[in-house]
């Protein structure tokens, strides 16, 4: 009876594959959907970043005034975690030195002053086999697109070690606002293919997941038109949730397989990477092309031409919006990332990383905010979304009182700060900001 | 009636001595060899626990002196007396330590431009997180008690310019603040050293006076006015080198921002 109903209003058949906890905030992603991939005109300069998230900062080989060229090497790795970094345009090295970064610190960088001299990259005949493609990823500089940037070679080399079984790319693409996946997934299905085939060789995986959202569905179905129903890669339709696209809850969803706490989807044989990683790696073994550019959505409703848009890495955010036509007067905050876990900035000369999603922008009455905040009620909404199943309540309780000690035993490290319980929170309690403050101070302070 | 007490007093009685007579045995046999040094020295420590030392609190310090793992000078809020004194519990020569105090390397305050407006916590490493915070220079004091919070001593306050300074009387050199702070603005230099150059702006010049009434705008003037050559350039910002440093104050005449400033207190003045 029920499930006659639920086919008569149009419900898909099967229930959809999803986690538990998560919530469903406003999408906005009909600003930028139905935008295709387009690339922004060159900017005057551009600041490429040489920060990766683990292991050491490589080393710039380049100094003042040297002549660079598109895909040219530019810092080499330190050590085995390391990547190339390649420069993004032809120009001369004006600067490098310390920057900003959207995270809110300093990294080392190399400030190009664009030129003239861009060659395309010709397409190249090779099938390269595993551990071969892992050192075609770690010479391109290809690191995690989705938003942490973790080297990709070294996930890979860790997962071919670990002998894993199954591939999962992600292209779920949770946070509100964002849809350059969505275009990738949409525009470069076939690179995509190509690209997951080449990252099931180089992991040693069988078997390859591309999970995307129910809200994407004509990206499920145009995916599922081009591969055979035998073959190796399978497209998955999950329930749009937020957080669905982190890795842990994807593999969750997907596989209902849980990664233990501290450890790494290896330990469950699984690797996760992005679709527009796939993407890089067919590029970069098809083409021999470094990762220079990258798809990152530009939306919020201060601009007049939101879209996805094509950018070499190191464009500044200042040049970047200005490519989107900004109503400069109403725009009340700039966050870089998704709205959910990105960074608000307080100045625009930041650079496009190799992991940055997507710009939003709120207008001057989005981005009203109450400016403080009331106790902790114990109601246990943060309880319920907390898709760590984390105390977040308690957590914060105990970094209000300072007592990171505790903080740390309730399991303060396990968070991903997803914001989903900052979202539901009745005190509108800054929790996430607590606790990522609370990360930092706990390994300063030891109480 | 008498028996039951004379019982009671026997069997009683001579429980507790055998016990007593067991447990001073066992006292003997199995006693915890303490150091008497240890004693001795935690009675000369200040006893705050501040850590500063890098031991946990003055118990763990004192046992690590005792053992002549760590160094008597260490404490920080003691100072010159308590590593005398500690010297001579261990019999040790005491070593002329000098007397250092923080200072912030930033004052603008009120005099640093704003580029945003920032509702979150009220933490300098909450607001540094969060795009480096509402204040437009990227280097300077965000002013949102961080280190005003970690100082045990209650050294650091905030100015009438809305300006974190550190009351050089108060201020034991515990290094609290300085790993507290989110920009690394604070350093540790001799108590008898008055110059100083409170800013932190790597920016250029141009960049600098946009934002700052105040800021090293790197254009080299104390460089060449310093007659002891203790003043260098390391990436556009005035460093001095205290050991050269001879407190004549030609850097502060000469700077045409007011960078840097005689500092001598609480109270920052302009010469």
């Amino acid at each position: 009876m029920f499930a006659a109903v639920w086919k008569a209003i149009g419900m898909p058949a099967t229930k959809l594959r999803s986690f538990m906890g998560g919530i469903h905030p406003l999408k906005r992603k009909e600003l930028t959907r139905e935008r295709p991939i387009e690339p922004i005109p060159l900017p005057g300069k551009v600041v490429i970043p040489l920060f990766q998230p683990a292991g050491k900062e490589p080393r710039p080989i380049v100094s003042k005034g040297d002549i660079v060229t598109a895909g040219q090497v530019i810092a080499e790795p330190q050590d085995g975690r390391g990547v190339f970094v390649h420069s993004s345009v032809c120009g001369k090295v004006k600067k490098v030195g310390r920057f900003p970064f959207p995270a809110g610190f300093f990294v080392t960088a190399a400030e190009v002053e664009v030129g003239e001299g861009e060659k395309p990259f010709p397409p190249m005949e090779r099938t390269p086999e595993g551990p071969e493609i892992i050192e075609i990823i770690r010479n391109a500089g290809i690191v995690g697109m989705g938003g942490a940037g973790f080297p990709t070679h070294f996930k890979l080399k860790g997962a071919r070690e670990a002998g894993v079984e199954f591939l999962l790319v992600n292209g779920a693409e949770c946070e509100p606002y964002l849809t350059a996946d969505y275009r990738v997934l949409m525009e470069r299905t076939e690179d995509l293919i190509s690209g997951t085939k080449l990252l099931l060789k180089a992991s040693g995986a069988k078997r390859a997941y591309v999970a995307v959202e129910s809200d994407k569905k004509d990206a499920y179905d145009r995916l599922g038109g081009m591969v055979p129903d035998d073959d190796v890669i399978k497209p998955v339709l999950l329930r749009a949730k937020y957080p669905q696209g982190s890795e842990k809850q994807l593999i969750e969803a997907v596989l209902k397989r849980e990664v233990p706490a501290g450890g790494l989807p290896a330990d469950v044989g699984v690797l996760v990477q992005n679709v527009s990683t796939a993407c890089a790696v067919h590029d970069a073994v098809a083409f021999g092309k470094p990762l220079i550019e990258r798809v990152v959505t530009l939306s919020g409703t201060p601009l007049k031409r939101p879209g996805n848009y094509l950018v070499r890495i190191g464009t500044l955010i200042e040049d970047l919006m200005e490519a989107a036509g900004p109503d400069r007067d109403n725009i009340g905050k700039v966050i870089v990332g998704g709205p959910m876990m990105g960074f608000s900035m307080s100045r625009l000369d930041v650079p496009v990383a190799r992991e940055t999603t997507g710009v939003v922008l709120l207008s001057r009455v989005e981005a009203e905010v109450e400016p403080s905040h009331q106790s902790c009620v114990r109601c246990g909404k943060c309880l319920y979304v907390c898709p760590m199943f984390l105390p977040t309540s308690e957590i914060c309780i105990a970094v209000e009182r300072g007592d990171y000690a505790l903080a740390v035993k309730l399991g303060l490290e396990n968070c991903m700060e997803c914001g989903s319980c900052a979202y539901v929170c009745p005190s509108r309690r800054p929790l996430v900001q607590w606790i990522k403050t609370a990360k930092l101070f706990a390994k300063k302070v030891k109480k | 009636m008498n028996q039951i007490v004379i019982y009671s007093v026997v069997v009683l009685g001579g429980m507790g001595l055998v016990i007593g007579l067991l447990l001073s045995v066992v006292s003997r046999a199995l006693a915890v060899k303490t150091d008497p040094n240890v004693q001795k020295i935690l009675e000369a420590l200040p006893n705050v626990n501040c850590g500063a030392c890098g031991y946990p609190g003055c118990q763990g310090f004192a046992e690590a002196i005792a053992k002549g793992e760590a160094d008597p000078a260490a404490c920080a809020p003691g100072g010159q007396q308590v590593a005398d004194e500690i010297a001579e519990i261990m019999g040790l020569e005491a070593r002329e330590k000098e007397k250092v105090v923080a200072i912030i390397h930033c004052r603008g305050g009120s005099k640093c431009g704003k580029a945003a407006t920032y509702y979150g916590l009220e933490s300098c490493t909450s607001a540094n997180l969060a795009g480096f915070g509402p204040s437009a220079c990227v280097f300077g004091c965000l002013a949102m008690y961080d280190c005003i919070h970690a100082c045990p001593f209650d050294a650091i306050c905030l100015d009438e310019n809305e300006m974190a300074v550190v009351d050089r009387e108060k201020c034991v050199a515990c290094g609290k603040c300085i790993e507290i702070c989110p920009r690394s603005l604070i350093e540790l230099v001799p108590v008898d050293k008055n110059y100083h150059v409170l800013c932190s702006s790597k920016d250029r010049g141009k960049a600098v006076t946009s934002i700052c009434e105040v800021g090293c705008i790197g254009c080299t003037k104390c460089v060449k006015a310093c007659p002891s050559d203790a003043i260098h350039m390391e990436e556009g910002l005035a460093v001095i080198d205290y050991e050269k440093c001879t407190n004549c104050g030609a850097c502060a005449e000469a700077c045409p921002v007011g960078a840097i400033s005689f500092f001598a207190g609480k109270e920052v003045s302009t010469v």
